[in-house]
Parts: C-alpha cells; structure tokens; sequence
C-alpha cells in the first residue's frame, strides 16, 4: 500500500491469518485485542474507502472474551479470534444484510447462510458486512445504494467489483479475510485491482445456501486473503457437501494446506494464446512473461494452447447472467422483506412502485434486458444461443486441461481504473473477459499479485485448474509466492 | 426492442415502470447491448450444440419427506413492512361486491 495510509496501520492488522493464530496460541496477543486493532483500523479508513456497509462493534467485543475462555481451557478452534468480514449478499442472522440495495436497506436475516455458520464454529468473528455492487451486478463497486468503494492504493481508482469492498477491506489491513462471491470474476477482478488473494471454488464446492441469488448457475462464493496459505486455510474452513444447497457437491475435499509446498516439478502449464492479444496493458503482459520464467525456473513446463471460444465468452456470460438475474430479482415484492413503496391501492401498483423505487437503475436494466433475451421472440438466437457457447466454452477447457494442469493468464487485461466510468454495461464486462471462462465452465481460479504497473498500481496473475483441483492451484500459488 | 411500447410490454412483464427519459435511455441502451450481442454471437455456428443450463447434469434434488424444523413465524415477521394478526399484509386483492 502507498504510504498515505501506512500512518494509520496498526500491527496487528498486518498479520495474516497463521501468524495470527500462531501469537494467539503463544499467548503473545489476545484475541480482544486483535479484534480491537481492527475496528479500529475500520474507523480510521471506512469513511475514505467505503468498504463497510455494517461494523458488528458490539458482537465484536462480546465474541472476543468468550472465544478466548474457550481457547484457553483448551479448546480446539480451528480460527479462533480471526477477525474477518462478509460482502454485503452473504445472509447473517440478525446482521443487517443489504446486498447494497435500498430493496434490503433494513433486512435482518432470521437465518444463517452455510459459510457464515461454519466460520462462526470455526471461531472466526465477523467484524461486519462489506459493501458491493448492487446484487452483484457491476465491475466497479460504484453501483452501491451506500456509495461507491475506493481503491485504497489510489481513491481515484475503482476498487474492482462487484466484490470490491471486500478486497478493498482485506488490501487496506480492516480484515484478517473476507468472502465474496464470484459469477464472472467478481472476487477475482477486485482482488487484482487490490493486490490481495482472490479464490473462485470450483461450482458446488462451497454451499450458496445463504447467497442472495444473482446469477445461480455461476456463481460461487470464494475468499479474498493476503496470502495463499491464509486462502488454503480459509477454504478448510468453508468448503463441504451442505444438503441445504442441492447444486452443492456431494464430494469429499482434501486438506488444502497440505498442498502448501514448494514443489511444482513437472507441473504442466497452459498459456492460451487468446489471452495475450491485443487490449492487454503492456505492463501486464510484461508481469505474465515474468511468472512464466519464475515457474520455469521452478521446474514447470509451460506450453501455449488454444482456447478458441474465448471470444464469445463476455456476450455469453451477459445473456446467461442477465436472464438468470431477472429470474431471480422477480423475489422483491415488498411484502414479506425490505423495502415497501407507500400509499399503494391494488397489488399490482404495489409491486411496480416497490419495484421501481427500490431497486438501482443498473439492476432494472438487467432485469429488462434478461427479461428480453428470455421472451419469446428472443429465447433461441440469445439465450439458447448463450447456453450454446456454454457448452463449447466448457469443451475447449476439458479440451486443454486433457495435456495441462494449469493455465495461466493475466486476472485483468488493465490495472484498476479510474472511477466514473460506470454508464456502458458492455465496457464495463469488459474487466472479466479473462476471468469469466472459469464461471461459464465451472473451473476453479485464483488470483494472485504480481508487483505493480508504472503507477504503482497491482497487477494480478490468474491460474485455472480443473474442477475441485482447488489443491493444484493453491500449489502452484503458493510456490510462485514464495520464489518471487 | 426498438421502441417504448416495446420498453412498456416488458416493464410490465416484470412489474417495473419507469419514467419518459428513463425509458428514452432504457431503449438506447437495450438496443446498444443486443446489437453488439447479436453481432458477436451470429457468426458462430451453433447447430447440433446442445445447450449448458448447468455444470451438473442434475434432475430435481428432493429432500427426504420428513418434517423438520422450520423457521419460526413471529421471526419472520419480524422483517415484513405491514403485518396484521400473524400474517402478512396486503393491499386488498377483490373487490368489495
């Protein structure tokens, strides 16, 4: 981070979540004290950032005390203490929960979602609720009914979205790790705008039961870290069969830490040649051609390969994600939660009022032109066309990955851009074109930082594994970590 | 959809309004995005491709019938707008007569 903010880091807030642990454990810290470093940090900087919607102050102070008994009679708590956060669509009972809407302005779920409940076994506190771009919907964390996130390396600059306030609180030290969800980058793109560790699971890895719905059949929830082995940690504690969510995978997940070596020998990397033509920050390309010498020297063997339907990836995605979009936001009604228009007569004047006054202008515009790609004049030559694609997108990386392991590429064809720019929806898609693939075909994905461009701004680096090969890429992250 | 009453059909369909300039933008907009969708998409042969709704290539996932636990009325309620005698309230739906 730039030095304008360093006067206002404390210590504390600068560990990661093992080294974290480890001093709790030795006694070198206590957890209230941890958590207290925290929020402070949190007022210090969420008036110039944004990142939270909700600081849990209080639960905070009553958790830090008890977690602490507990850990002292000699309880095993996985995450004891670590202070983390939550982006705002990520339900938490009696939390405030908004999905930065004016929909869900004073929603307080009466229910936890299945990674909120596990990381509270797991002894993780919840500092608060992380802003967002409404419903998912935005790369830039501008379109939120609380305002816009900054980038804390430049305020001038977007954070990434949708999930910006999340990497924007885990790069700007005001949580130990936060959780997104991801439907064509949404925590990966962010996490690279904010130079921090940004994981896309593998669909059905971790449970959605308890993600407020945008596009369904993308999206994943995933965690935002500092390093690679805080990510492999984080995804122990949230990953696992939930029979809550039945898109979820009845599979059995390894321990992620034990992929934490520095051995990739032999690793097979595939770099696809689309993603290194033109609209790529030079800088960028610079940093990929770099990390390739670095897995090479470390004994990987990189070859190029073809992902011939990358091109039809964003028209695609949007098609798909827009249908599924307006599906789901069709819940919003005004009766049985959130935001309710006033001085209504009939039924219907009281769904449309609502409707129209509670939702964002971006998000009325995906509801309609989902509504439209799935109307009857439209369905075959958009959204069957979209599904199509799909289906061919998916092809070429079960193609690829029968030769590879990985595929590397950059996570962002540019560096975190200026704020401002939120009015051409297609434009703005842009950001994920090379994150999106791995949504469309279920792949796992990471980001990772790479040093920075001319303005000092993170790069990030993409991996992309097969499905639940999540050990893969933590391994190939973590050895890249430690040899640069 | 090229025009407002295209704008109008829509909204309707999904309960939305808006007003003369948001429509005005909603069609400039509309129009922008399909354009530039029909004019990536058209040029790839698509025939014989079944289409991906989904990763999985699951049916309807039922739970076992059985009765559990379920969330418990007065909490929900708790987050309803109007609520009257235990329910949730709206506005009339037929006529007096």
């Amino acid at each position: 981070m730039r030095t304008e903010w360093s006067c206002f880091v404390l210590d504390l807030t600068r560990l990661t979540i093992s080294e974290a642990l480890e001093k709790i454990k030795n006694k070198e810290i206590s957890i209230i004290e941890l958590v207290r470093s925290y929020l402070k940090q949190i007022e210090n900087l969420n008036k110039t950032i944004g990142a939270y919607i909700t600081v849990c102050r209080e639960d905070c102070e009553r958790m830090g005390p008890i977690l602490q008994e507990k850990l002292d009679c000699g309880e095993n708590i996985p995450l004891a203490g670590i202070p983390m956060a939550l982006s705002d669509n990520i339900i938490t009972r009696g939390v405030l929960t908004t999905c930065a809407s004016k929909m869900l302005h004073n929603f307080i779920p009466q229910y936890d979602s299945t990674v909120n409940e596990k990381l509270r076994h797991s002894g993780a506190i919840l500092l608060g609720k992380l802003n967002m771009d409404e419903f998912s919907i935005g790369s830039s964390n501008e379109n939120s009914y609380f305002g816009p996130v900054k980038n804390p390396w430049d305020p001038e600059r977007v954070p990434g979205g949708s999930c910006g306030g999340a990497a924007a609180a885990v790069a700007a030290n005001m949580a130990c790790f936060a959780l997104g969800s991801d439907a064509c980058g949404s925590v990966r793109q962010p996490s690279s705008f904010c130079g921090v560790v940004g994981l896309k699971p593998t669909y059905g890895l971790i449970s959605r039961y308890g993600l407020i719905a945008f596009a369904s059949s993308l999206e994943q929830i995933g965690p935002i870290t500092r390093t690679v082995e805080d990510c492999a940690i984080v995804l122990n504690a949230i990953a696992g069969y939930d029979p809550k969510d039945s898109t979820s995978a009845n599979i059995k997940h390894p321990d992620y830490t034990a992929f934490l070596k520095d051995n990739i020998k032999g690793l097979k990397i595939g770099l696809p040649k689309e993603y290194i033509e033109k609209g790529l920050q030079k800088e960028i390309k610079q940093k990929l051609c770099e990390a390739l010498t670095v897995f090479e020297s470390m004994g990987a063997v990189v070859e190029e390969i073809s992902i011939p339907m990358t091109k039809y990836a964003i028209p695609a995605y949007y098609i798909i994600a827009s249908a599924e979009a307006s599906s789901n936001l069709a819940r919003y009604d005004g009766i049985r939660y959130g935001y309710r228009a006033e001085d209504c007569e009939s039924l219907e004047e009281l769904y449309k009022k609502t409707r129209s006054e509670g939702f964002g202008f971006e998000v009325k515009r995906t509801i309609m032109l989902g509504a439209y790609f799935i109307s009857r004049n439209c369905y075959d030559s958009y959204y069957k066309k979209a599904l199509k694609v799909r289906r061919l997108i998916s092809e070429d990386f079960k193609k690829a990955f029968n030769d590879i392991d990985v595929i590397i590429t950059p996570t962002v064809p540019k560096t975190a851009f200026k704020t401002g720019r939120k009015d051409d929806p297609i434009q703005m898609c842009m950001s994920n074109i090379y994150t999106v693939s791995a949504n469309l075909a279920g792949l796992c994905a990471i980001s990772i930082p790479h040093g920075t461009d001319c303005n000092g701004l993170p790069v990030g680096l993409q991996l992309i594994g097969k499905p639940f090969d999540e050990g893969t890429l933590i391994r190939a992250a973590y050895a890249f970590e430690k040899n640069t | 959809m090229k025009n407002q009453q295209d704008i109008k059909h829509i909204a309707n369909l999904v309960n939305l309004s808006f007003s003369d300039s948001e429509v005005q933008k909603l069609i400039k907009d509309i129009k922008k995005v399909s354009q530039y969708l029909m004019d990536k998409l058209s040029c790839l042969d698509t025939e014989n491709i079944e289409p991906m709704e989904h990763i999985f290539h699951t049916a309807n996932i039922f739970r076992g019938d059985y009765s559990t636990d379920s969330l418990d009325r007065e909490g929900l309620l708790k987050n309803a707008p109007v609520k009257e005698n235990g329910y949730f309230a709206v506005p009339r739906i037929m006529d007096e007569n």
